[in-house]
């Protein structure tokens, strides 16, 4: 692509244009590459999807009133149109949700995607399409300045057209991101990583690169096991990376998401207050920088798993109860515990293997602490405890509280509590 | 006794019975046409008698006074007879005591609605699964008649109704997963508006409105294994592609382990962080691995009205997509395993799904079918009143009434294991001789051509109880059958031949039985079926014989089979030689398809002493560590049948070299299964002297469960040897090397080598 059809680019006005209808893909491809300019395809499917032949309908009439220096074209996806010719078709993404709008270079490069309510709306789709132009002009302009330069200058510019394309969009750029890496085999720019971290978890290869490093960094390449892991030197890892400039919200979200987990693999082999809230505060931080992404609810959803008490189903416990991590377990005693007096609170184990540590039982009336173990006997691993109840007032609500540990895995164990009066 | 057998035989009986089979008048079964509340007319279809009880609620009462009004109807009153016999059918299944609990808790109305409507009685009871002392089903159908029962369109969405109570009710002895879930997440009244709301919006797979019950069982949840309701929902907004990419949806969903928090799916943490996102929007935005992705896929067919179900798989998960009837497609490796949502052997894929096919082909068929099996029920229920009879007030009707109202069942439906296992019952309650069993047998296998393995299943407990009767003559008699039946039914690996052939060979107790049964099996695998089937007879034969030093009788059983099928192929004598190749041709294509090392390793090696000193290509190139391709075994996408010869395929595996030679094809595929799991140091492929310039592109991965594949490295310019060097950590089980064709007509792939090594 070089600069001409970037010259022809104005603004998507609907001017009652010359534009041809919708051309079949194939066609518009080799007008497009004649007269070197941007292809704007509907993807979509006449013969299954409802509306589609009025969606078609609308979308040749924008093609006809619209003076956009583009290349209108349609991949009709029917129920007869074969793997092979979908594969052949060349298209530059995956699409499982039809209608869908495209914006492409003329070798069918993409520049950007809309979802079918983009799509559905052909008027929403003009404005995007002009901001798809203008962000093509500006990738444009950034790599014709790349082809003439070297090194981290290169590098620099192809980045900047990257980052002027949606994530996802930018992340389906191979043939930018193997420029990018041969332009910039040490990463000076921080690029190279930036666009390695993908687009998660839509491109999953990236995560799991980022957890098999990481877990390299803390095991010294399989050599350390359990609290021996150097967490730090995975941790410094992770910090240096979040200091590259060009970093964006999602790699940031996603470097703390790391950060947590190696906070919390430490927290999970040593234990401790101090580490636990370390990790806390890596998904706080990944939730302030963006509460409505995904990474940001997911970290919200961590920091209350890692804080709220688990609730048992009246006395019977089973695998999702259990954390690799002590765990306060709370269960409803009120029709158990009736009267003052002591009683013994007893964990028995009903099947698979017994994997599960409990320790420290209190219990709670009305929400506040009336029974606890001695200092003595706490943060110690017992299956029995004995508790004394001074007194109960009829209509309390009794809470027995304890910390339990399982081995975290599906299917592990299951078992129940006894609580009986003595 | 005998005449039992010969009536099914000869397909003759008794005009009495037959007045019921067929159908009364010209509504459907599938109660699209009925009406949404009972009419006059279908009241007055139960006597007064009845009618009282039913007010009364006491279904006990009910219950007894149908049975003595059935007793009471004139010849040829079939309609009424047809109504009396479903009622009576629904009251046994559910139960009268949960009925009458039903009629207090306020579901009266709804038990008059449904009581009163034949064709609604029998499209839930023609569901599939037998409801059986379950009042779930029931109770589903009445939420579902009290949100819709009265608008116009009600009878249209009756088969909906049935299915979601069948899925939810189960049936005799199995309690479905999904009837434990909470209602506030997996709501069938809810998917009943989801999928009716759908339906009339005109976006649902075209063939919804004709799927019946037993199909529609396939789309509105899986019971082993349901994702909330929500997910229907996400999956139907968030996927819309055309149907037949439904088997490939699955791939909307990022294969992801660890998640993006560093959690590992194998612990229950890896959804934690989105706990109020449904199943399928937090496996499609934040992914996960097999279990995942295949449920995906298979909720969102599922969502487009589409019937799908999940599949266990050793090590892994999968799905099957259903485009039209009988036409099943895996999706991620499916269809075949363990399904997740079945109504014949416990969803043993694909004898399951293949029976069920082939029982509810014909609509008015099964139809009549069930209402035979109705028919029987009553016929029972009046034998059981007349047990109890001291007054002698029933009508005269013995067992054999019974079983021969069960044997006309089975003449509509001769594959419905229900009918036949009731069948057998009664065969056996009028002692039957051995030698009328053998005859039954014989003829069971006879109508159950191609579904072998379901044939196996109905007739194991006769054959338990009546092979030692038999002589050992007769048992071999009953046992070829019996493979004949199985080599001609369509292979899978998920078949499981050696329990079968193990247990017929216990039937037998001396070794010149044993030999013949061996060349039995071999002669009836080598003339029919696609292969799979024959594979696995051979690994069992290789376990059973070579291994345990019997290579000889192994030997001899196979050479008597393939000189069989000389003779039957009209064989001459100096054409033998060739005949024998071709047959361990068979085999080994046989062992490939069944994915059996042991049988390829066998064979091969067998193969390859009949031509010693045949000239091979020769390797150059080598890699660290251990040779381990050679342990292994292979299969292809394609062979040319008239170039490729199998009995070379052994040799690709080791460093003396061998041929492959494929068909013309786009994409062609060749596969290396490794005897376990190995960390691997590289992979040698080598093109054969010759064809150095066919295939230039390729692309070779690595699988350790084999349907999910990592690529290794892939080439636009492959070199004659390609010696591809695995980095550390590198594990596989399986090694796959495709080769890309351009163009419409595709290429020939000819290997020499294809050797892996391990560290």
């Amino acid at each position: 692509m070089n600069g001409t059809w970037m010259a022809l680019a104005c603004s998507l006005a609907v001017t009652g244009g010359a534009s041809a209808a919708l051309l079949p893909l194939q066609e518009a491809q080799k007008k497009a590459e004649a007269e070197n300019k941007p292809i704007v395809l509907l993807w979509s499917g006449s013969d299954w999807m409802q509306g589609a032949d009025a969606l078609q309908r609308k979308w040749t009439a924008l093609s006809e009133s619209n003076a956009a220096p583009v290349v209108w074209a349609l991949f009709d996806e029917t129920t007869k149109t074969t793997p092979d010719e979908l594969k052949a078709a060349g298209l530059p993404v995956e699409v499982w949700n039809l209608p869908v709008a495209l914006v492409m270079t003329p070798q069918k490069k993409l520049v950007a995607q809309y979802s079918p309510a983009v799509a559905s709306n052909p008027a929403l789709a003009a404005k995007k399409i002009e901001s798809a132009v203008a962000t093509a002009q500006k990738q444009e302009g950034l790599l014709k300045k790349a082809a003439s330069a070297t090194g981290r200058d290169k590098a620099r510019l192809i980045g900047k057209a990257l980052d002027s394309m949606e994530l996802i969009d930018a992340v389906s750029r191979k043939d930018l991101l193997d420029e990018l890496g041969k332009a910039d085999p040490q990463d000076e720019t921080g690029y190279v990583f930036k666009y390695a971290l993908g687009a998660m978890p839509k491109t999953p290869g990236a995560v799991s690169n980022l957890y098999k490093k990481v877990n390299e960094l803390m095991t010294e390449g399989g050599k350390k096991k359990g609290r021996e892991r150097d967490f730090s030197a995975a941790d410094r890892f992770l910090a240096e990376k979040l200091t590259a400039p060009v970093l964006d919200t999602p790699q940031k979200q996603q470097l703390l998401a790391a950060r947590a987990y190696v906070a919390r693999e430490k927290y999970r082999a040593t234990g401790g207050a101090g580490v636990k809230n370390q990790m806390l505060s890596f998904f706080r931080d990944i939730y302030r920088l963006d509460r409505k992404s995904e990474l940001g609810k997911g970290a919200r959803g961590y920091v209350e798993y890692f804080t709220k008490p688990i609730l048992l189903n009246g006395l019977d416990f089973e695998p999702v109860h259990l954390r690799k991590e002590f765990h306060p377990w709370t269960i409803n005693a009120t029709k158990y515990v009736t009267a003052p007096g002591t009683y013994e609170i007893t964990r028995v184990h009903d099947g698979g293997p017994d994997s599960v540590s409990v320790r420290n039982a209190r219990i709670l009336v009305n929400g506040k602490l009336v029974a606890e173990l001695p200092a003595d006997q706490r943060d110690k691993d017992r299956d029995s405890f004995e508790l004394t109840l001074p007194e109960l007032k009829p209509g309390s609500r009794v809470q027995v509280e304890m910390d339990a540990r399982g081995n975290g895995y599906w299917l592990s164990t299951w078992g129940h509590i006894e609580i009986n009066k003595k | 006794m005998f005449k039992i057998v010969s009536f099914l035989a000869l397909g003759i009986l008794p005009v009495s019975v037959l007045s019921l089979a067929s159908p009364a008048h010209a509504a459907g079964p599938s109660g699209k046409k009925s009406a949404p509340s009972p009419s006059a007319k279908a009241l007055s279809l139960f006597p007064a008698e009845v009618q009282k009880a039913l007010q009364l609620g006491d279904y006990a009462s009910a219950q007894e006074a149908i049975s003595v009004a059935l007793d009471k109807l004139p010849k040829g009153d079939s309609r009424q007879a047809r109504h009396l016999c479903a009622a009576l059918e629904i009251i046994r299944t559910a139960g009268p005591d949960a009925m009458t609990a039903m009629h207090r808790a306020g579901k009266k109305a709804f038990l008059q609605a449904f009581l009163n409507d034949t064709e609604w009685m029998e499209l839930y009871l023609g569901s599939g699964m037998v409801p059986f002392q379950n009042d779930v089903g029931l109770g589903i159908l009445a939420d579902i008649w009290e949100l819709d029962g009265k608008s116009a369109d009600f009878g249209a969405y009756k088969p909906l109704a049935c299915a979601l109570a069948s899925v939810w009710g189960g049936e005799e002895g199995y309690k479905p997963v999904v009837q434990t879930k909470s209602r506030a997440t997996h709501n069938p009244v809810w998917r009943y508006q989801f999928f009716k709301n759908r339906h009339k919006a005109g976006v649902l797979y075209p063939g919804f409105e004709r799927l019946r019950p037993w199909e529609l069982r396939f789309v509105v949840a899986i019971p082993e294994q349901d994702w909330d309701d929500q997910s229907y929902a996400w999956c139907a907004e968030k996927i819309n592609i055309p149907w037949q990419r439904y088997n490939a949806a699955c791939w909307a969903a990022p294969y992801t382990d660890p998640n993006v928090f560093g959690d590992s799916v194998q612990s229950p943490d890896y959804y934690i962080g989105w706990p109020d996102e449904s199943d399928a929007q937090k496996t499609q935005v934040n992914g996960g691995v097999c279990g995942g992705l295949s449920h995906f896929g298979t909720v969102a067919a599922q969502a487009h009205g589409i019937p799908a179900y999940t599949v266990g798989q050793p090590g892994h998960c999968a799905y099957g997509v259903r485009l039209g009837r009988g036409n099943w497609i895996g999706g991620f490796g499916g269809p075949d395993g363990g399904m997740h949502n079945w109504i014949f052997s416990k969803g043993q894929a694909p004898t399951s799904f293949r029976l069920m096919e082939a029982v509810f082909a014909d609509d008015a068929k099964i139809d009549a079918a069930y209402r035979q099996s109705f028919q029987a029920r009553a016929l029972e229920a009046a034998l059981a009143r007349k047990g109890d009879d001291k007054a002698g007030k029933t009508p005269e009707i013995g067992e054999q009434d019974v079983t021969k109202a069960w044997e006309k069942a089975v003449r509509l439906a001769p594959l419905h294991p229900h009918f036949r296992r009731e069948l057998q019952k009664w065969l056996e309650r009028s002692g039957m001789t051995p030698e009328a069993w053998l005859l039954y047998a014989l003829e069971t296998m006879r109508s159950h051509q191609g579904h072998g393995f379901a044939a196996i299943e109905i007739l194991q407990d006769v054959a338990d109880r009546v092979m030692p009767q038999l002589s050992e003559t007769q048992r071999l008699e009953w046992l070829a059958a019996s493979q004949k039946c199985l080599a001609g039914t369509p292979g899978s690996w998920a078949l499981k031949l050696a329990p079968v052939l193990n247990k017929q060979m216990s039937y037998l107790e001396n070794e010149d039985a044993r030999k013949q049964y061996l060349a039995d099996l071999f002669s009836a695998h080598i003339g029919d079926g696609d292969g799979a089937n024959f594979g696995a007879a051979l690994e069992w034969g290789v376990e059973q014989f070579v291994d345990k030093g019997q290579e000889v009788m192994f030997a001899e059983a196979f050479r008597k089979a393939a000189a069989t099928a000389d003779s039957r192929a009209g064989g001459q004598d100096k054409e033998r030689a060739g005949k024998m190749a071709q047959a361990y041709r068979k085999a080994i294509l046989a062992a490939e398809k069944a994915r059996s090392i042991p049988a390829f390793q066998t064979l091969t090696a067998a193969a390859a002493a009949m031509s010693p000193g045949e000239k091979r290509d020769t390797v150059k190139a080598t890699l660290p560590g251990t040779l381990v391709s050679d342990k292994g075994a292979m299969r292809f996408s394609s062979n040319s049948g008239a170039y490729d010869k199998p009995e070379t395929h052994g040799g690709l595996l080791t460093r003396q070299g061998g041929s492959y030679h494929s068909e013309r094809e786009k994409t062609v595929e060749a596969v290396v299964a490794l005897p376990k799991t190995e960390e691997i140091s590289g992979v040698i492929v080598r093109k054969t002297d010759g064809n150095e310039w066919r295939m230039k592109k390729a692309t070779l991965s690595t699988s350790t469960d084999g349907a999910t594949w990592f690529p290794l490295s892939s080439t636009n310019d492959m070199p004659k040897e390609w010696v591809v060097e695995a980095g550390p950590g590198t594990k596989a089980g399986w090694v796959k090397i495709e080769f890309h064709n351009d163009g419409d007509q595709g290429e020939f792939a000819h290997i020499s080598h294809f050797l892996i090594y391990k560290r």
